[in-house]
């Protein structure tokens, strides 16, 4: 497979032998993928300030296994400028997507999704809404997303006096008396979810436990590591 | 091909960085044909090296002893804590000769994505550090990559709280560089924190 000039975002790097980078990208029209690029930590390199996350690149990799071997590399745009809480998110987005998104399944809308993050990122304070949106967004290209107006199984609409509960790889169903308290969300909540609109306190931690519920089983025992971050910082995501 | 120990001398040599299999055979037959009293002393300077260097109990860094040179050092500002993230980054540092305070080493920078969090970097004993040392101002070295940037964050939101300075060190254009040939990213560092003269 050869790639030539394929917009592409770093998302993580680690060393590769002596003067080498090992190169997770996210391309856009051949999803992620793990390149080498060779000598790139030699002191002169002119590339290795290319190969840092935030910033599109036009990546040129060759390589028949899943290994592709770097050729040729050009910025397309300049780094973002991710400051404090806005960089944790952004690596937390990376984490996500080295662990949860299969190599070379290309899916341009999420490249779309993840750039329009970073840009939302940069530009805003409050980081939760756009961390919602993408895993929303996220789950439902890796084939888990959820109907908010929809019921799991009748079909009916979610009504915004209702109260419902999530049930595994299906979606929301009523919520009757007996079922757990804590799993209640209302059906308002849900709509407002959907829309992308997170001014109520309430709702905003609704629909962060309603994420954390459904990448759990797709991230399995292992932790999220960036999560741990947000944890430190005193300025708390609410 | 050759025997076992000498097979086991070129295998324990690759653990270098930089060195291959056909290194390896190199340094093997010129320490055994040729430097017979400098193998010896390697031997036992690697043997004394390994069971005898550890950590400084406050800064981190290698050292045989309880306490580094450096934080042994009475001369030295214990104002001053300069964070870094490598041994090596120490010593560039005192190289340049101009740093009169003292340090803290990392040994690393956080890495979501290799499981490395604030606690593998000892951000616990730099913060028991803050509070129990008559330091005013600490000056993040860290690097100016997006996890070592993350990691200058992620100390000064621990460090505000005690109401010490947090500093970070500049990035720009590099003595004698032209303007010219320098990446986008880091001119635009370099205008965001210009400075009146």
């Amino acid at each position: 497979m050869q790639l030539a000039f394929e917009p592409a975002y770093v998302l993580h790097t680690r060393p590769y032998r002596d003067t080498s980078l090992l190169v997770d990208v996210f391309t856009r029209d051949c999803g992620r993928l793990s390149v080498v690029a060779r000598g790139v930590r030699q002191r002169k390199s002119p590339r290795r300030q290319l190969l840092n996350p935030f910033g599109r690149i036009l990546l040129s990799a060759q390589g028949r296994g899943n290994l592709k071997t770097l050729t040729g590399i050009e910025a397309d745009a300049p780094v973002l400028a991710l400051q404090g809480l806005a960089s944790f998110s952004g690596l937390y987005l990376n984490e996500l997507l080295v662990r949860l998104l299969p190599e070379q399944d290309a899916s341009p809308s999420l490249f779309e999704h993840y750039q329009d993050s970073l840009y939302q990122l940069q530009a805003c304070t409050d980081v939760e809404p756009v961390l919602r949106a993408f895993e929303f967004n996220l789950l439902a290209d890796l084939g888990y997303g959820i109907s908010f107006t929809e019921q799991a199984e009748s079909g009916a609409p979610i009504e915004p006096q209702g109260h419902y509960r999530l049930v595994a790889d299906a979606g929301f169903v009523p919520w009757r008396e007996g079922d757990d308290e804590r799993a209640k969300i209302s059906g308002g909540h849900l709509l407002a979810i959907n829309t992308g609109d997170y001014a109520d306190e309430l709702c905003r931690r609704q629909a962060k436990a309603l994420t954390r519920q459904l990448l759990r089983p797709l991230l399995g025992i292992r932790p999220l590591h960036s999560r741990a971050l947000f944890a430190g910082t005193h300025t708390q995501v609410k | 091909m050759f025997s076992p120990l000498i097979d086991e001398l070129m295998a324990a040599l690759r653990c270098l960085p930089g060195v291959g299999p056909k290194s390896a055979q190199r340094m093997t037959l010129h320490l055994l044909e040729r430097d017979r009293e400098g193998a010896a002393r390697l031997a036992q300077a690697l043997t004394l090296a390994v069971e005898g260097v550890g950590r400084c109990q406050r800064c981190r860094t290698l050292t045989e002893q309880p306490l580094c040179g450096i934080c042994a050092n009475a001369r030295r500002d214990d104002g001053l804590l300069c964070v870094v993230e490598t041994p090596a980054d120490v010593l560039a540092i005192e190289q340049a000769g101009t740093y009169q305070g003292k340090y803290f080493v990392l040994m690393g920078h956080l890495s979501p994505i290799d499981g490395i969090g604030p606690e593998d970097i000892g951000v616990d004993q730099l913060v028991e550090l803050l509070q129990t040392e008559p330091i005013q101002e600490v000056i993040l070295a860290t690097n100016s990559t997006v996890e070592g940037e993350a990691t200058a964050y992620y100390i000064s939101e621990r460090a505000r709280p005690l109401g010490i300075t947090v500093s970070r060190i500049a990035h720009g254009v590099p003595m004698g560089g032209e303007l010219e040939y320098i990446d986008g990213g880091t001119l635009a560092h370099a205008f965001a924190s210009r400075r009146s003269l």
